[in-house]
């Protein structure tokens, strides 16, 4: 390792922990949130740093970008319901938010101090060396159908992760439907933007975006890429269209929206169910066919994927609720 | 080394003093405006310095080509950022009726 | 000290230090972030550790799942800002201290 990788690395690893700590710390609410996405983009540079491609695409998208819009926008919400509610609706009991006191402070940065003791002498006795998976996923890569480490971990050696991982998904927008009580797909945060601007950089990126998403999509296959970071790109295209007020989710007739919402999990199961059938275990692909699976799930779970992240920030905007628009361009 | 390397070294640390500049002005302008202004102008420079420098070192002409690519989507990203936070500032100091413009 | 320890120990405190805000910090938001932080220092960690079989390239079942986690991180995130948000329109609080006596109400 040369100086100037230790000096890089070393100073991507303290940039972490200080804005780690610069965020529990700090008194806003909205800093802590622009700092946190300045944390997820510096994670993804970390994870670039560790020879994680794949990784990187997906913080910078998920991570950095839908987490930080979801966190904003909740600000959003909360400070309109403080502020502008009518009088019926205040709280009946209104009291002040407690601070915690210096001992349970003090309490808690003690577990956390003892924890990280813990975890340390935990880190350092970790056996040494080559101990994990590669030659195991080199030896079985020739018959997998893709050429990519990574990509036939997630869609043939441990596919049963990733559907489960699709069907995590699914529940995630079936709460948030239930707990937010949406009764449909139309809640937007602003209005319609009338913008020139904005409206061109609609039609200019969106298109983009639909051609880097497909073209994510066979990437996969032989460099990093695939399913998940095809996904992520339809998912911003998603809530660009949704910040921008555009209904996109709404337009589609509801049985088309609820197929793209399942189909990546139903692709695992029907999959599955057939390879069962024809005499061998749930998800083990046949040699010469294993390729062809590989792409057809790969496009079913980027779908499922980009529709039920975009359906999240829906969901959480039940229609004539919320905080008035502000139209800057009335 | 090679020259080309050699100019690869030095566009890239071209784009270095760029991005620093930028940074440098984000936190030393007074107002949200003029730190607009260096983040974005700055920042969309040193991007194409770097991107320069890995086209010199690029394998092929598709690999320079999505270089430039993510340039040219950068800097859009990046401009029209710039002009939206810009216009909501206009709003909010119309809004606040010619007060203080906000920091 | 090699890197992949360097990131292990960052990844170990990162860990605690999300720790410490979802138990320290009142607010609730604060407290999702929290556990994000959290989340990241365990992704980051398994990572790390993947590097230790890095010979010709690292460990490509952590990246997987670490990839699965990633998604899961932000769909529970989405989750858990809708009970917020919930719990705000019913109750206009973004805590969860309830007060043990009439005194300490208004």
């Amino acid at each position: 390792m040369t100086i100037l990788g230790w000096v890089l690395d070393g100073t991507l690893a303290a940039v972490l922990l200080l804005l780690a700590l610069r965020i529990i710390q700090v008194r806003g609410l909205f800093q802590a949130v622009v700092l946190f996405i300045a944390f997820g983009l510096l994670m993804a540079l970390a994870w670039v740093r560790l020879s994680a491609p794949d990784i990187a695409l997906a913080e910078a998208g998920i991570g950095a970008a839908l987490t930080g819009v979801l966190l904003v926008d909740t600000l959003h919400y909360l400070r309109w319901t403080t502020e502008g509610r009518p009088k019926e609706q205040e709280s009946p009991t209104p009291w002040p938010i407690r601070t915690p006191g210096f001992w349970l402070r003090l309490a808690t940065g003690g577990l956390a101090a003892g924890t990280f003791l813990l975890l340390v002498l935990v880190l350092l006795e970790l056996p040494g060396g080559p101990a994990g998976l590669t030659s195991v996923v080199d030896g079985a890569l020739p018959g997998a159908g893709v050429d990519h480490p990574v990509t036939a971990v997630l869609l043939n050696f441990r596919s049963l992760d990733t559907m489960l991982e699709l069907a995590v998904l699914v529940a995630a927008v079936m709460g948030v439907l239930s707990v937010m009580r949406t009764p449909d797909f139309s809640g937007l945060p602003l209005p319609a933007t009338a913008d020139g601007v904005v409206r061109w950089l609609l039609r200019s990126l969106i298109p983009l975006m639909v051609l880097v998403a497909g073209y994510l999509l066979w990437l996969g296959s032989f460099a990093p890429g695939g399913a998940f970071q095809s996904g992520v790109v339809v998912a911003a295209m998603g809530v660009f269209l949704w910040l921008s007020g555009r209904r996109s989710l709404e337009l589609l007739p509801a049985v088309v929206r609820g197929t793209l919402l399942v189909v990546g999990l139903s692709a695992f199961l029907v999959v599955g169910a057939v390879l069962l059938a024809s005499g061998r275990e749930f998800l083990e692909y046949p040699g010469e066919a294993a390729a062809g699976i590989i792409l057809l799930l790969e496009l079913a779970g980027a779908l499922s994927l980009g529709v039920g992240l975009t359906a999240l920030f829906v969901a959480l905007h039940p229609p004539g609720e919320g905080p008035p628009p502000i139209d800057e361009h009335p | 080394m090679t020259g080309l390397d050699g100019l690869s070294v030095l566009l890239c640390l071209m784009g270095g003093v760029f991005y620093l500049a930028g940074t440098v002005g984000m936190l030393r302008f007074p107002n949200t405006w003029t730190r607009l202004h260096a983040l974005t102008k700055a920042d969309n420079l040193g991007l194409g310095l770097v991107v320069a420098a890995l086209v010199l070192q690029a394998d092929s002409l598709p690999g320079a080509l999505k270089l430039v690519l993510i340039w040219v989507l950068a800097v859009l990203a990046g401009t029209n950022a710039c002009y939206l936070v810009g216009r909501h500032l206009l709003a909010a100091k119309e809004r606040a009726g010619e007060g203080e413009v906000p920091p | 000290m090699t890197v992949h320890l360097l990131f292990s120990l960052v990844a170990v405190a990162l860990f605690a230090v999300g720790l410490y805000g979802s138990v320290a910090l009142v607010h609730l938001v604060r407290k999702i972030i929290s556990v994000n932080l959290m989340g990241g220092g365990v992704l980051l960690f398994f990572i790390a550790t993947a590097w230790r079989d890095a010979d010709p390239h690292p460990d490509p079942v952590p990246h997987a799942m670490v990839l699965t986690g990633i998604v899961i991180a932000v769909a529970t995130t989405a989750f858990a800002l809708a009970l917020v948000r919930r719990l705000h329109r019913q109750t206009g609080r973004v805590d969860l201290h309830v007060p043990e006596e009439e005194g300490e109400a208004g």
